[in-house]
């Protein structure tokens, strides 16, 4: 099984580096334009941390390593679920594009594992979370060891099991209403990178306590940045791995109702243009 | 050979089953603002339908019929709503992967091709998807490219082919992992008079050399009887026949249609009956028997600018089954 998902990871980042550079101008554009969108969607929160000295009870530095973590994060999510519209899953769906993913002998897990993977075209916001790390941790005076790395992994997994979890469950809905729900996946993951990179610090304790717990905005960035930076003591890392459980489930059972659903109703309409697009 | 080939199936002789099958849909009416009524739609009514190994079955009908529906019941897209579907001995809700390695299937409106890349990676991308041992696979490259004349165009980009190149590259790239049932929704569907004839040539040869079971739906009458040995008419999600074209014409009569192109009022036409007149346009019905008595007659008529026979569309091949029972 391992090999094959090797094989399958493969097999992608092999498309994606053909799609990249099929012209030396569009290769250009990719990279030029993710960068520019990456450090773009910090700049605004970053200037504010640096102008006002910090936000909230967090320093500037100590916000800017919290950023740092969100560009970081926000790259994996990139890298592996951004291709083919695996993590705006109601596009698919909505497409009826579910169609071509039962036709192939592989489970679809393994397809939505694999096929998002972009490591060519959609490794540029990895890159520059990894050098923002890299620059703005030692400036806020955080001692790098093999345990806070292996909290900054099991952070970021957590991560990425909220964010697909959250547009598999919102996604869910376009098993029944294919038109309406066809870019609910997309608009609510647009929403929650537009507003989980502020600082939650200093805001009142009610609202923090709903964006880190039913709303859970809070555990993308702020909740994990807090570990981080040593704000919260390690123990508070068991609540990101317990909310990924429970939306892990939740999409789990959502997604798994709407294929049901899916294969008693099927899906009249149908886009074409390319069904990964 | 495969690593998951032949051996990892059951052996089968009826390559596809349907045991009292249906499957109805509701349909939303809109009938005034924030108005709805649902319509409950019988796209297969109890179906049955049993397909031999190394048959080539042509499934006809018109729009509606139910064809799309039982396709995607035999390749596990849709459950049933009663009935049995086996597909290989296989249920094709609980062993979908099993099934899709020996299952080909192949969508005339949509397409399995990578839109942003040459045909090309299309082919190795279904290598590795369904683990197709490489020497196995360029022999298949090989031999389709030949067969489908694939070979000017396989490293240019899908989005650049026109709707025939397309559909014959989707057909070889449906057909590299030599599927043991290939299932073929209007395979024909907008090609031109040469496209469908190679379509048609490669769809007979694989039949015949690897003896794969065939099943394909289409409108063309003509297509149909051209391909299959075995004819399946569905209509309102029943079986209206079953049988070879030539049981199909003892039945029905070999129903045909003359169109002339004339000027003024429409000419009459010994041994056919005429039908409708539009923009100068003729159209006439009449049965193969007649056909020297119809020449005869077309070849008597003043200002003919053209005159075209074809066999009778498949909707009214059906209304004659379904006036045949009434009776």
């Amino acid at each position: 099984m391992g090999k094959r998902l090797l094989k399958m990871w493969a097999l992608y980042a092999r498309l994606d580096w053909y799609y990249t550079t099929q012209d030396v101008f569009t290769a250009s554009v990719t990279i030029f334009s993710e960068v520019l969108w990456g450090m773009a969607t910090l700049s605004g929160t970053a200037l504010l941390a640096v102008r006002f000295g910090g936000v909230g009870a967090l320093s500037a530095q100590e916000v800017l390593v919290m950023l740092s973590f969100h560009l970081f994060a926000r790259g994996w999510e990139v890298m592996l679920f951004a291709g083919n519209n695996v993590s705006c899953i109601s596009r698919r769906i909505g497409r009826a594009q579910v169609d071509h993913m039962l036709i192939q002998p592989i489970p679809l897990w393994m397809q939505l594992l694999t096929e998002g993977f972009m490591p060519v075209s959609g490794c540029q916001q990895l890159l520059c979370g990894l050098i923002a790390l890299c620059i703005f941790v030692p400036k806020a005076g955080i001692a790098v060891s093999v345990g806070w790395i292996l909290l900054l992994v099991l952070l970021i997994l957590c991560r990425l099991a909220i964010y697909l979890s959250i547009s598999y469950a919102a996604g869910s809905a376009a098993f029944y209403n294919p038109v309406g729900c066809e870019e609910l996946s997309c608009i609510v993951m647009d929403l929650c990178d537009t507003v989980s990179d502020y600082p939650l610090s200093g805001m009142p304790r009610l609202l923090v306590g709903a964006l880190c717990t039913a709303v859970p905005l809070g555990a993308f960035t702020y909740l994990p940045g807090l570990l981080l930076i040593g704000r919260l003591d390690a123990v508070w890392a068991a609540w990101p791995v317990l909310l990924a459980v429970l939306l892990v489930t939740l999409a789990q059972s959502l997604f798994r109702k709407g294929m049901k659903h899916y294969v008693q109703v099927g899906c009249a309409r149908y886009k074409s243009m390319g069904h990964r697009r | 050979m495969f690593k998951w080939a032949v051996q990892d199936i059951n052996p089968w002789d009826i390559a596809a089953e349907m045991n009292g099958v249906s499957k109805t849909f509701v349909q939303k009416q809109h009938t005034g603002l924030f108005q709805h009524e649902k319509r409950i739609v019988h796209a297969l009514d109890g179906v049955n339908l049993q397909i031999r190994r190394g048959e080539f079955v042509a499934y006809a009908g018109p729009n509606g019929a139910g064809k799309s529906t039982t396709f995607k019941l035999l390749c596990g897209l849709l459950a049933p709503d009663a009935g049995q579907v086996r597909v290989m001995g296989m249920d094709p809700q609980k062993e979908r992967i099993r099934l899709m390695r020996h299952t080909g299937v192949f969508f005339g409106g949509r397409t399995e091709l990578w839109w942003d890349h040459p045909v090309m990676r299309s082919f190795e991308w279904k290598r590795d998807v369904w683990d197709i041992p490489q020497k196995r696979w360029q022999e298949n490259v090989e031999k389709y490219a030949d067969m489908l004349d694939l070979h000017p165009f396989l490293n240019t980009f899908v989005r650049e082919l026109s709707l025939g190149q397309r559909m014959r590259a989707d057909l070889a790239m449906m057909l590299l992992h030599d599927p043991d049932l290939i299932l073929l929704d209007e395979p024909t569907l907008g090609l031109d008079v040469l496209a469908k004839r190679r379509m048609i040539d490669c769809l007979r040869t694989l039949n015949r050399e690897r003896a794969a079971t065939i099943l394909v739906t289409s409108h063309d009458m003509d297509d149909l009887t051209a391909m299959a040995q075995r004819l399946v008419l569905i209509a309102q999600g029943r079986i209206a026949f079953d049988g070879t074209s030539e049981e199909l014409l003892r039945r029905t009569g070999d129903q045909r249609v003359l169109t002339l192109r004339a000027d003024g009022q429409p000419p009459v036409i010994d041994g056919a009956a005429w039908q409708k007149s539009e923009d100068g346009q003729h159209v006439y019905a009449f049965s193969g028997e007649q056909a020297s008595r119809v020449l005869a007659s077309v070849g008597q008529v003043k200002n003919l600018r053209d005159a075209d026979i074809t066999h009778a569309p498949i909707e009214e091949v059906i209304a004659g089954l379904y006036e045949q029972w009434s009776r």
